[in-house]
């Protein structure tokens, strides 16, 4: 008899009565602290963004929040319809700005991209909208990208990562659920498959070749509780899943490591940016 | 009354805070405080990183002169980073009767997981004891405090009370779904208290810097090991906790008796050479 992943290699907890104000009061001083009161954010009808929006409403009132919806003409409708739920849950004013002109105008020049490159077009000419609206609006951009697909490597580099403040950035997958049921999201964006919906059909959890939930069994033990890898994989075994999922965890993360790490600046000066010269970001703020 | 007085400093923005912190002291002692206290590195903010060279204050800078002002009738005790000569210390600096009465430097510098103290700081040698308005008081900054032998040898110097200003950032879970950091302090400082019959008051920094969070904490720990929380006030975003000298009950222990009415220091300190002894047989 095979033992219960859930007894092997549980899952804390969420305190999330500890965290919303927590997380809020954060996301309240880093923004404000800079002068500014506003924020936006992309609105994707899944579940992080809409997490993001929650907390960037308690934390600046949903006056001061604006969201985007940027779909691309292959996006699935029913994205659109959750971004607008969530939104109008809220009280929040959407605006739709479409990636698809934009993008289609790269596209059409450049032959035989990958559904991937796409994806990767759409996820930055989204962050060029949010950081144009930003400036426009005198708002910062609020991020939307959780832990587990930060340490996973499963999110673009200048784009959906880029972001001024992120309240989510230290919360797993099964973090950012118990977190978004607290704090009211509508169960239509809670329950279905997460998806970037770069294209048709796709979901995370077929790209990642893993469930979140072992995903996130696997990092929470082995990142947060600094558990060796072999013990991981010895105890997957124990309860009849793929020890080698630890692995290919483990090599995602580390092939990722240089989407989480400014860029490698060559050195020549005694004092270079952030080796020498350590100055924090809320300098003067 | 003593009064914990906390809020969000400013990061490097020393000028500032000191205008907050003299407005505090004015508020404090026009409620009845004799002993204002404030977290470690209120003057400055704590992530400094390379601003410390620039934030740190000399002792004799023209910086103090409103506080020293104030001094005349409150005792004084902030957090700061001090220059002196070439080095940089992360400080209690501690004001009473016009002058700079006592300085401290942190002892144990936190330079692991999110702490990185010693790359700029250099660590003070002295135990923190000075003869302070409401009696001998002791001083432990933050990380001093987890070193049990550094909390024993300020005790053993015989203080009436023992400051713990603090800039602990709010992380991990206790048991009871509290953060874990805020959890520890009060634990560990009410074990503390019940141990060597000592008060002890701890404040904490507010507000965040670079995403960190800090609880803005202040309780006292009382000498059998309660924690009181004292009367609380906000105003213009700054938190004071007054407690009046009869909730401190220094003298208290001393009638309801404790393990440290039997306490030997000669004692101790021999059990301590015993120790090393052991190690470097150990050691050979």
């Amino acid at each position: 008899m095979p033992e219960n992943i859930e007894k092997i290699l549980p899952l804390p907890e969420t305190p999330c009565e500890l965290w919303v104000p927590h997380i809020t009061e954060i996301l309240r001083a880093e923004i404000q602290k800079t002068g500014l009161t506003k924020a936006v954010l992309g609105v994707s009808g899944g579940i992080d963004s809409a997490l993001s929006l929650a907390f960037a409403v308690k934390a600046l009132g949903a006056e001061n929040v604006t969201a985007y919806l940027m779909p691309y003409e292959t996006s699935n409708p029913s994205s659109e319809d959750h971004g607008k739920l969530v939104c109008d849950h809220f009280n929040v004013k959407s605006e739709k700005i479409e990636v698809t002109p934009m993008a289609n105008a790269y596209f059409s020049q450049i032959s035989d991209l990958t559904n991937l490159q796409k994806g990767n077009v759409m996820a930055r000419l989204r962050m060029i909208i949010l950081y144009d609206r930003s400036s426009q609006n005198s708002a910062l951009v609020v991020g939307t990208s959780n832990k587990t697909e930060g340490l996973l490597g499963y999110s673009t580099l200048w784009g959906d990562m880029a972001s001024a403040v992120n309240p989510l950035g230290d919360l797993y997958k099964f973090q950012v659920r118990a977190l978004s049921k607290f704090l009211g999201v509508p169960s239509e964006l809670i329950n279905k498959p997460p998806s970037a919906d770069l294209w048709e059909g796709q979901t995370d959890e077929a790209d990642l070749q893993m469930t979140y939930d072992i995903a996130d069994r696997i990092l929470y033990n082995w990142i947060d509780l600094a558990r060796p890898r072999s013990e991981i994989a010895e105890k997957l075994r124990q309860c009849e899943h793929d020890p080698a999922l630890v692995e290919k965890v483990f090599k995602r993360v580390s092939f990722s490591q240089f989407k989480r790490k400014m860029p490698v600046i060559a050195k020549v000066s005694r004092r270079t940016i952030n080796r020498e010269f350590r100055n924090p970001r809320d300098w003067g703020m | 009354m003593i009064a914990l007085v906390r809020f969000a400093p400013k990061l490097g923005a020393c000028a500032k805070n000191l205008s907050t912190i003299e407005w505090a002291v004015k508020n404090a002692a026009e409620k009845g405080a004799e002993l204002v206290v404030f977290p470690e590195m209120i003057v400055s903010g704590y992530q400094l990183e390379n601003l410390v060279s620039e934030s740190a204050l000399l002792k004799n800078s023209a910086d103090w002169s409103g506080l020293l002002k104030l001094s005349s009738h409150t005792e004084i005790v902030i957090g700061c980073p001090i220059r002196q000569n070439s080095n940089f210390y992360n400080s209690m600096v501690v004001l009473r009767e016009g002058r700079i009465a006592h300085v401290y430097h942190k002892m144990y510098l936190p330079t692991y997981g999110m702490f990185d103290e010693a790359r700029y700081f250099s660590a003070g040698e002295k135990l923190g004891i000075y003869d302070g308005k409401l009696g001998a008081t002791g001083l432990l900054i933050c990380e001093d405090a987890w070193h049990p032998a550094l909390a024993y040898a300020v005790h053993a110097a015989k203080p009436d009370l023992i400051l713990v200003p603090s800039a602990s950032p709010a992380r991990g879970l206790s048991v009871d779904d509290k953060h874990h950091s805020a959890r520890m302090w009060q634990s560990r400082l009410s074990i503390y208290a019940e141990s060597f019959g000592t008060a002890f008051f701890y404040v904490n920094i507010s507000g965040s810097e670079d995403g960190v969070r800090y609880g803005g904490e202040a309780f006292m720990a009382a000498p059998g090991g309660e924690i009181r929380f004292g009367q609380s006030l906000i105003e213009n975003e700054v938190q004071f906790s007054f407690f009046s000298l009869t909730d401190a009950d220094f003298s208290s222990s001393a009638t309801t008796g404790g393990p440290w009415q039997n306490e030997s220091h000669a004692k101790n300190l021999d059990l301590i050479l015993q120790a090393k002894n052991i190690r470097e047989q150990k050691n050979a």
